[in-house]
């Protein structure tokens, strides 16, 4: 473990020395593409790589160019088993370069939660922009669900995670 | 006993106790559970986003009229409208949630339906292709503020439930908390009893063993008496000691008088006098046999092998044999052979004897064969009769002593049943590998084998031979001690009878008075073993050598079998003969004991100077 984090460290050092490095040169902001529909979810932070300013913003398209990732479980929100869709959070973490496990996921309902120094390669935790393998609506807790897949890991069915699955999903500060 | 039996008891009492407790334990807090679960945190944060996604509504709507009239109605139309969105799904969270939250919020499912109707109502104006009117957007806001208050209280409701609930559940751990105190308590006594009961039977267990191996040992002991006999033997040697001694005194006289007797019958009487002799015989010779098993059991008897003619011996017995035989029509077929062999004379004597003796009296057949044959070094022989035979499953039970097949009257003239009995023992100590072959109405034929022997014959001169140079009677004084009157007189007349001189009297002490007196110091002693006071035979002859200051030649008889005693005597170096004497052998051996006194005084009275 400790390691696996000293390695990811000296890597995201190498990133900082080679950002920099592209900072003096000026290709910085233009690095990631910039979204080309309506914003969903905005990334700040903690993080090496953006598109806007000081963050990175995605719309749906952009989210569904990661690999898709789809499982099937049960919620205290969700009216029997449902699919969920979408990208895996460690995926769009190093996709934007983040520098830390830990960050605060925002809603547009003004609620909040704060995850910290999650092993997302173990915990296969999700942002799901598909339920039963349709775009969520807003009064359907969508667009944008952060999600765990409790059946497959009933370890993880206790209130710290429950917590984290963040509705109506707008951003996500890493620490 | 007692107090091991309240202990189990009030063991199992407070077992009974724990489980209830237990149960009990296990159901408040499964229901304890239950209720924690439905009271979630998550029901009140679904509240507190209701409360809070409508006043984010109604800010919406509000800013859209105050928009409309600034002409600015675009954005603050999207405003309320995603306002509404989020609403609406906080709404289908507390919609699941309601069935769970029943218990505590009753006023939730109506408010839900409420809500329900509200949304649908405004759906279509909210997301309408044209904008609300104005009249529209206060109605809206006047019912949002409605359900918001509604849903405010529901929160106070919930708030308050959990307070309650919070009481309780204090409550209840306290109660558990005191439930499971008393469930240790418990534990602890019933643990305490059972330790207690553990012991107190451990301890009676221990006893137990102990008390069991006692009597496993005692039971082995008895066992092992009874199966090497030993028990039974005492009891035999302690009877046949007293049984033998009461006989022999009076048979002992009897034969005496009947010798002294013979002399003085009429012809006309001599018959009944020839059959009670032969009564008298036949009596001794059971008493003799009975004193056989008895030394053989003492083991007194040894083995002592020499190289001796058997056809001499063979002879002899056929010789013996034939009147008896010829009295009960049977032929005797005896071998004649050359061979010597090498095992004891006497007791290879005792066991033809024996099985000659077994085969006239029980077989009731018309032969009786005696045979020979040679093998390498052995000599096979085998006595066979054509009689009755033995049955196969009784072949084993006539080696027992006391035991005769077809005599269940037990006819004593056909003899105790013990001959066979001691041919077993002789067998045995003699190793000469005794069988048994025999049938039903076959007769039967028993062998036995003895190993040949090549050298001279070594066996001592005969007491009959010695008894060829032996003095007349005329000569021999003989010296009688004997406490009974009856039976010194029947000697006393049976040795005048034969022309013996006696000197006879009840104890040492007197006969060493009568030989001073009469000045004749006699050529043997004769003297019964169990005298009066105490006395015993062999104490009176030497105090009577003591006194005479003479080696004399002793003789004890005595009517004691047991076999420790027999041992004594013959430890002692005295000649010994048992009760009831036939008169026959008492002159034998007065006459033996004379010439040995006549022959080698010298030797002879060495040899009491060792003793």
């Amino acid at each position: 473990m400790g390691m696996r984090r000293l390695k990811g460290n000296l890597i995201n050092l190498s990133l900082v020395i080679l950002l920099s490095l592209s900072g003096w040169t000026g290709i910085r902001a233009s690095e990631l593409p910039k979204p080309a529909s309506k914003v969903l979810l905005t990334i700040t932070g903690n993080i090496s790589r953006f598109n806007k300013d000081d963050s990175v913003e995605l719309d749906l398209a952009m989210l569904e160019q990661f690999d898709q990732v789809s499982f099937v479980t049960e919620t205290p929100w969700t009216d029997g088993p449902t699919r969920f869709t979408g990208v895996r959070i460690n995926q769009l973490l190093e996709f934007v370069g983040a520098r830390s496990n830990s960050f605060r996921a925002s809603a547009l309902d003004k609620y909040w939660n704060d995850l910290r120094d999650m092993d997302f390669e173990k915990v296969p935790a999700i942002i799901a922009y598909q339920l039963n393998d349709k775009p969520m609506r807003l009064r359907d807790l969508g667009p944008l669900w952060i999600m765990f897949p409790f059946d497959e890991y009933p370890e993880l069915a206790t209130e710290k995670y429950k917590t984290a699955c963040v509705w109506q999903l707008t951003g996500i500060d890493v620490h | 006993m007692n107090t091991a039996r309240v202990a189990t008891l009030l063991t199992v009492f407070f077992a009974f106790l724990c489980i209830i407790q237990v149960s009990l334990i296990a159901q408040t807090l499964d229901r304890t559970r239950a209720q924690i679960s439905s009271r979630s945190t998550g029901a009140i944060n679904s509240l507190t986003q209701i409360d809070r996604n409508l006043d984010q509504l109604m800010n919406a709507l509000l800013s859209s009229r105050f928009s409309a009239l600034s002409n600015s109605a675009q954005e603050s139309t999207t405003d309320f409208q995603s306002a509404f969105e989020i609403f609406w799904g906080s709404v289908t969270v507390l919609n699941l949630r309601t069935p769970n939250t029943m218990e505590i919020m009753p006023a939730a499912t109506s408010l839900l339906a409420e809500t329900d109707n509200y949304l649908n109502f405004y759906d279509p104006l909210v997301n309408g292709a044209s904008p609300m009117s104005a009249a529209q957007t206060i109605e809206m806001f006047n019912d949002t503020k409605i359900i918001s208050e509604k849903f405010h209280d529901l929160g106070h409701d919930y708030f308050l439930a959990l307070s309650l609930f919070s009481d309780e559940l204090k409550d209840r751990i306290k109660q558990l908390y005191q439930t499971f105190l008393a469930l240790a308590l418990m534990v602890i006594t019933c643990g305490g009893f059972s330790l207690y009961s553990l012991f107190k039977a451990n301890r009676k267990s221990e006893e137990l063993i102990e008390k069991s191996n006692a009597t496993q040992a005692r039971l082995t002991q008895v066992v092992s008496e009874l199966r090497s006999g030993k028990l039974e033997n005492k009891a035999k040697d302690s009877f046949l000691a007293a049984a033998s001694h009461d006989l022999r005194q009076p048979l002992h006289a009897l034969g005496l008088f009947l010798g002294a007797l013979e002399k003085h019958v009429e012809p006309t009487g001599r018959t009944i006098m020839q059959k009670a002799q032969e009564s008298s015989t036949a009596l001794n010779r059971l008493l003799s046999s009975l004193l056989d098993l008895s030394r053989l059991d003492a083991g007194t008897v040894k083995v002592q092998r020499r190289h001796f003619d058997l056809g001499k011996l063979i002879q002899t017995l056929r010789n013996e044999f034939q009147p008896t035989a010829s009295l009960r029509q049977i032929t005797l077929n005896f071998d004649t052979t050359k061979h010597r062999v090498f095992s004891d004379r006497l007791l290879i004597d005792r066991v033809l004897r024996n099985l000659i003796e077994n085969a006239l009296t029980h077989s009731r057949g018309t032969q009786l064969e005696l045979r020979t044959s040679v093998n390498a070094d052995q000599l096979y022989l085998a006595v066979e009769d054509d009689g009755i035979g033995i049955p196969i499953d009784k072949q084993q039970d006539i080696f027992s002593e006391y035991y005769q097949i077809g005599n269940p009257e037990r006819d004593r003239s056909k003899g105790l049943g013990i001959g066979l009995a001691i041919v077993h023992r002789l067998s045995e100590m003699l190793d000469i590998d005794l069988q048994l072959y025999s049938r039903h109405q076959a007769g039967c034929t028993f062998t036995f084998k003895l190993p040949l022997s090549p050298e001279p014959d070594t066996e001592d001169t005969t007491p009959s031979q010695r008894l060829q140079s032996s003095p007349s009677p005329g000569s021999i004084t003989v010296g009688v001690i004997e406490d009974e009157q009856e039976v010194r007189d029947g000697m006393e007349v049976m040795l005048a009878s034969k022309g013996y001189k006696t000197l006879s009297s009840d104890s040492a002490d007197r006969l060493i008075q009568l030989i001073k007196q009469r000045q004749q110091i006699p050529d043997v002693l004769v003297s019964d073993y169990r005298l009066r006071r105490g006395t015993t035979g062999d104490k009176a002859i030497e105090k009577v050598l003591k006194a005479l200051n003479a080696e004399i030649p002793s003789a004890i008889i005595t009517g004691d079998t047991s076999p420790g005693r027999v041992k004594e005597l013959n430890e002692g170096g005295y000649k010994l003969m048992h009760k009831p004497v036939d008169p026959a052998d008492l002159l034998a051996m007065i006459d033996t004991l004379a010439a040995s006194r006549y022959r080698s005084p010298v030797a002879q009275s060495q040899q009491s100077t060792m003793q």
